[in-house]
């Protein structure tokens, strides 16, 4: 009894360790593995971020590696955004600022409502600005806090706009952006509770055998079956539809992100 | 003075009038509306009603000179059952209850059966079957197979109604047909009803009815199939060493039973022509006999009775093909051991997948 009991306590503590695989990790906006920057400016950096979130309830992230080995940088920044935002709302809203410092790329993405802020066009003049002024010269500095305030005047002018459109129909935020971790957490119970329940229903079924005939197919004369009347009449028919989910407007355009060299 | 007739939707079973823009029966409740034949055809299925056909119910036969001296007759105070025996068969305990039985007399005023098919399986084979029915069962407690004790196992002759009928039918079934086709502003569906009517010919033979209530008829019908070909005509020769069950339920009663399965195996199998069509289901069979006949015979079936913590389990056993049914016990830690591991793996790889697909 003891060791099955063990055995089960061993057994849930090793599923919830796989689940801090979905547990995000201290909400953290600014992320260099190259170190670029000192301590301070990484402080003063990180707030800036933070304040963004305060105001605009938008997540942005500037992530620095070494290089992003096998792994694309959209995978990446999916990875970035869906671990550090720390919370489950639906719309939640960001961007992700990527800098491979050995291929010297920069990869930009945004999620949810940001996409439609952040256009491929906003993006690439935003970074042409901060390319060329900042991160060409390695001003990493003045480079991040430019990307932090040009996020912050975009996200101010044109938020509420976007807001209404998006109250109104198309959900932008369904498409690329990863489940929350509730979601995941349920999906997973759903799975393991139909699985476990399917299996015992048919471990149950082969303990009972008693069961009563309910017809008498296996007394049926061979070749005695004869249809000799056959008619199908129409009688009535109903119609329903539904309406067509509209496709969005060619004005509204958004972003699948954007890359390039500094 | 004619008769009116009344016509209901076959929609929503409202009244029906005649639209005189559309010149068609239209409801006047939710206003479809109908050929003249599809209403026609729909209310002539309302008024006709259902009726069970009747059988020529005469099975059995009279015992010969000095036959049913040979056959003994015992009950059971216990539980109520009756055997009988050949006179060479020692019966002392009843095979139901397992209760001591008494001698009564000799079987005279019974049905004489039509057939019998004798025991093709001893009663060692009775045993080996039963070890190899709790095998492979994950859910059965351990202890049951080990500790389970064989208290009786007695090889007896069940008497069985066996009815034969050539039937004609008429059977009819709604049905459904759906389309679906979009245009740039909308997505439709079309659902298309129908009443399809299905006429013709089934033919049974020997379909078994449980003569004896104290074998519950669900444990008699898993044992099926008993194949007629090895029955042969009864001679009291084939009693000695074995109990045979005397009937307690009629014919007339048995028929009950016949013609439930019956009913069922013809819609079934007309219902395999209505192709094309989804959500079928039957309305209504009427059905009819062209011959009908029926006998009494003996099957033979191992009766196993078992206990397990002072709970009493029955198994029977096809003394001719050696199926073996019997419900037997849960283990409830074994139910949840496999529950909870079953629950635990495909959480874990479920968790593991959508990890992968979303962030890697």
């Amino acid at each position: 009894m003891k060791k099955t009991i063990f055995t089960y306590l061993l057994f849930f503590a090793s599923l919830i360790t796989l689940f801090s695989i979905f547990v995000s990790a201290e909400n953290c906006r600014y992320h260099d593995e190259a170190e670029l920057l000192n301590s301070s400016q990484a402080d003063y950096l990180e707030n800036a971020l933070q304040d963004i979130y305060d105001i605009h309830k938008a997540d942005v992230f500037i992530v620095v590696v070494e290089d992003l080995g096998h792994q694309s940088a959209r995978s990446y920044a999916n990875k970035i955004f869906r671990t550090e935002t720390g919370t489950d709302d639906a719309k939640k809203s960001g961007v992700v600022l990527i800098l491979s410092m050995e291929e010297r790329d920069w990869h930009v993405y945004a999620y949810g409502i940001a996409r439609y802020i952040f256009t491929d066009q906003v993006i690439d003049s935003v970074m042409e600005v901060l390319v060329s002024d900042y991160l060409s010269k390695n001003d990493f500095y003045n480079g991040f806090i430019g990307f932090a305030n040009q996020c912050h005047a975009y996200f101010f002018r044109t938020y509420e706009r976007i807001e209404n459109e998006y109250a109104n129909g198309d959900d932008p935020s369904l498409d690329d952006t990863p489940p929350s971790m509730g979601t995941c957490i349920l999906i997973a119970l759903s799975v393991g509770l139909v699985t476990a329940i399917v299996t015992v229903s048919i471990l149950i079924s082969q303990l009972k055998s008693v069961k009563s005939a309910r017809d008498a197919s296996g007394y049926v004369k061979h070749d005695s079956f004869a249809l000799t009347e056959s008619r199908d009449i129409f009688l009535y028919s109903t119609v329903s539809r539904s309406a067509r989910s509209q496709s969005s407007s060619g004005s509204r355009s958004r972003s699948g992100g954007r890359s390039g060299k500094f | 003075m004619n008769t009116i007739k009344e016509y209901k939707c076959p929609c929503c079973s409202g009244a029906i009038s005649f639209d005189v823009e559309s010149q068609k029966p239209k409801c006047l409740y939710c206003d479809t509306e109908f050929e003249i034949e599809a209403l026609e055809d729909y209310n002539e299925e309302l008024s006709t009603p259902e009726k069970e056909p009747e059988w020529n119910v005469s099975p059995g036969g009279a015992w010969q000179d000095g036959e049913s001296e040979r056959i003994h007759t015992y009950s059971c105070r216990s539980c109520g059952g009756e055997i009988a025996a050949d006179e060479t068969t020692a019966a002392t305990s009843c095979p139901f209850c397992g209760n001591p039985i008494i001698f009564t007399g000799k079987m005279s005023k019974e049905l004489r059966p039509d057939l019998v098919i004798p025991f093709k399986l001893d009663k060692n084979a009775a045993k080996e079957a039963l070890k190899k029915h709790f095998k492979g069962k994950k859910l059965l407690p351990k202890a049951f197979a080990k500790e389970a004790h064989l208290d009786e196992i007695k090889g007896i002759y069940v008497p069985f109604w066996l009815f034969s009928a050539d039937t004609v039918s008429k059977t009819r079934y709604k049905g459904t047909r759906v389309s679906h086709w979009s245009d740039s502003k909308y997505n439709y569906t079309k659902t298309s009803h129908f009443s399809l009517i299905r006429g013709g010919r089934l033919d049974f033979q020997h379909i078994p009815v449980d003569a004896s209530s104290k074998i519950v008829n669900d444990l008699t019908e898993s044992l099926e199939p008993f194949y007629i070909n090895d029955a042969v005509d009864f001679e009291t020769a084939y009693l000695a060493g074995y109990l045979a069950d005397r009937y307690d339920v009629s014919a007339d009663d048995g028929i009950i039973r016949a013609n439930e399965r019956i009913k069922n195996s013809i819609i079934s199998e007309f219902e395999k022509t209505t192709v094309g069509y989804i959500g079928t289901h039957c309305t209504s069979c009427n059905y009819d006999f062209l011959d009908n006949s029926s006998k009494y015979a003996l099957f033979p079936v191992w009766l196993l009775n078992t206990s397990y913590k002072d709970k009493n389990y029955l198994f029977a056993m096809n003394g001719q093909t050696g199926k073996m049914v019997g419900d037997l016990p849960l283990d409830m830690g074994a139910f949840w051991r496999w529950f909870l591991g079953a629950f635990g793996i495909a959480f874990a790889l479920a968790s593991l997948i959508i990890y992968g697909i979303y962030f890697l």
